[in-house]
């Protein structure tokens, strides 16, 4: 059985300054390799934080963008997708033909690249 | 400045800053966007090269002498400071792709390369600044600002000023948005072809606001604030010569036969003057028959857009000797297109009250009745419209719209214009 895990918290951590950035890091390496002697790890990756989110919905035909992330207690989260796109105008065509996007919302949320590391 | 400088060392100095003024002042969007363009769409690295290279400019130019072309010099020297920056940054796959364009024959012009060898490349890159500036996923307030900032060259301060809002506010919406361009890869391009007719439509939707909030400020105690008036025509000007689309000739000829009636739209104290009181003789006749031009060529190419619409109704305003003379029949014709091609509450407002003048002011009382249900439509607009007709009908009703009209007023040239009309259906209610 696979679950996924959804992490939430006030602050992203990812555009900490350098110094504590490292420190960081290595509470999640050690994290990593500490719970895969438990499991199998299928896939997980850190976000860019919320401002750089759009919200994607399609109404009436017509592609409704909204700067931000995606705000709402009634709406649930129903799945995820990561595609490698080329920038945001790719991944907003992407999620506009999402089967939901006439119903509901597709946050688009860039993954973050940790320095150095693309 | 000592003596010893004497009267040659304060001309070369002078001359060198009035020449980097010139450069800010005329070829801002120009410089800015092909130094983006090198940035890779980063705008805070181009903005600081290309305020780099001004400084430079200020130091170099009164030793050097004024380059033929100021505006390539200053490209020049800040893609220059673009390319060191991104050598030592450490995103290698971004540096590693710009350096790879830049040898494959893309390089920057050499320090004195005429603008025109290259002119083909520039409007280009001017339309690429005002696309990203004015992309859907940034909150339209920030595509306000940018536009303003980047495209326009008005500073954080004075965009600030104009929008009534704190300068820190300002300033870190502007770099929240730049933020997003470079995180969440909001690309640097002119959208394609499929993509176009949309963005244009957003582009000429963030050109008409700057306009709209210089016409009739939102807030304050100026009734308009005419600089932003001229800058929302200078960048429709821009847009037009980049992308002549019918469309876009509709947006600047709106804008300028709106504009026309600057000097006549408010007395001495700012209190809102309407069209109808106005003395046209105030109204400039070379921006008139400007606009007029422009809708009438853009006619030719096929039906209509909403920008080419509303011109086409300014325009029977601006060309009318009188107001007894103003063709109402053909206003109400034009704002029933208008209805059609964008049904807003507020364009339904305006065919009402177009209704009120062509058919009498109970046929326009009955529009606007019908529309009062409707939330969507603001209600200060809702009341000052409807208290209009009813003073031309003569009801008493028409003190209590005023009165609520006031409330709801966020301007002070417009509310004492409100009040005036308040004083006057009181009066002769109390004569009768």
């Amino acid at each position: 059985m696979k679950y996924m895990f959804l992490l939430f918290n006030e602050a992203s951590g990812v555009d900490a300054p350098p110094e504590e950035m490292a420190a960081e890091m290595q509470k999640w390496v050690k994290f990593q390799e500490d719970a895969e002697k438990r499991a199998t790890l299928v896939s997980g990756e850190a976000l860019e934080p919320p401002p750089t989110a759009t919200t994607v919905s399609v109404r009436g035909g017509e592609l409704i963008l909204t700067d931000g992330p995606f705000i709402d207690t009634k709406e649930q989260l129903g799945g995820f997708y990561v595609f490698d796109c080329t920038d945001l105008d790719q991944a907003i065509g992407i999620a506009r033909m999402i089967p939901w996007a006439p119903t509901g919302h597709i946050e688009v949320r860039p993954v973050w690249n940790p320095p150095g590391m693309e | 400045m000592t003596a010893a400088a004497g009267a040659h060392g304060l001309d070369v100095h002078e001359t060198a800053r009035e020449a980097v003024a010139g450069v800010a002042a005329r070829h801002w969007a120009r410089v800015v966007a092909s130094v983006a363009r090198t940035a890779d769409g980063d705008f805070d690295v181009a903005e600081d090269a290309v305020q780099e290279a001004l400084e430079a400019a200020l130091v170099r130019w009164p030793r050097d002498g004024v380059p033929s072309h100021p505006d390539a010099w200053v490209i020049t020297t800040a893609r220059r400071r673009v390319i060191d920056r991104l050598r030592r940054a450490r995103n290698l796959e971004r540096k590693v792709r710009v350096l790879g364009r830049e040898a494959s024959g893309n390089a920057a012009p050499a320090p004195d390369a005429s603008v025109g060898a290259d002119g083909e490349a520039w409007p280009d890159d001017r339309l690429r600044l005002v696309f990203t500036c004015c992309h859907p996923a940034l909150s339209l307030e920030a595509r306000i600002a940018l536009t303003l900032r980047l495209v326009a060259g008005l500073s954080a301060a004075e965009i600030a000023r104009a929008f009534l809002v704190p300068e820190p506010t300002l300033a870190r919406r502007l770099t929240r948005a730049k933020a997003k361009i470079r995180n969440a890869r909001i690309p640097y391009r002119v959208p394609d072809a499929a993509e176009l007719p949309e963005r244009l439509e957003g582009v000429m939707r963030v050109v008409y606001l700057v306009f709209n909030e210089g016409y009739m400020a939102t807030g304050g105690d100026r009734l308009s604030r005419p600089e932003l008036c001229a800058e929302a025509i200078r960048l429709a000007e821009m847009l037009f010569e980049l992308m002549p689309e019918p469309e876009v000739a509709g947006l600047l000829a709106l804008l300028v036969l709106i504009d026309s009636r600057r000097d006549a739209r408010a007395d001495g104290d700012g209190t809102l003057i309407v069209l109808e009181e106005q003395d046209r003789s105030l109204w400039d006749r070379n921006a008139i028959a400007h606009g007029v031009r422009l809708i009438d060529e853009a006619a030719r190419a096929g039906p209509p857009g909403p920008y080419q619409v509303q011109a086409a109704i300014a325009a029977l305003h601006a060309t009318a000797a009188s107001p007894e003379a103003v063709d109402w029949r053909q206003i109400l014709a034009l704002y029933d297109e208008l209805l059609r091609l964008s049904p807003t509450p507020i364009v339904a407002l305006n065919r009402a009250a177009a209704l009120g003048m062509a058919a009498g002011p109970r046929a326009g009382l009955e529009a606007i009745d019908a529309l009062a249900g409707d939330p969507r439509l603001e209600r200060y607009h809702l009341h000052a419209a409807r208290a209009d007709l009813l003073r031309r009908a003569g009801r008493p009703e028409a003190a209590e719209a005023y009165r609520r009209a006031i409330d709801l007023c966020a301007n002070d040239g417009e509310r004492r214009y409100l009040e005036r009309r308040l004083v006057e259906v009181a009066n002769q209610r109390e004569r009768t």
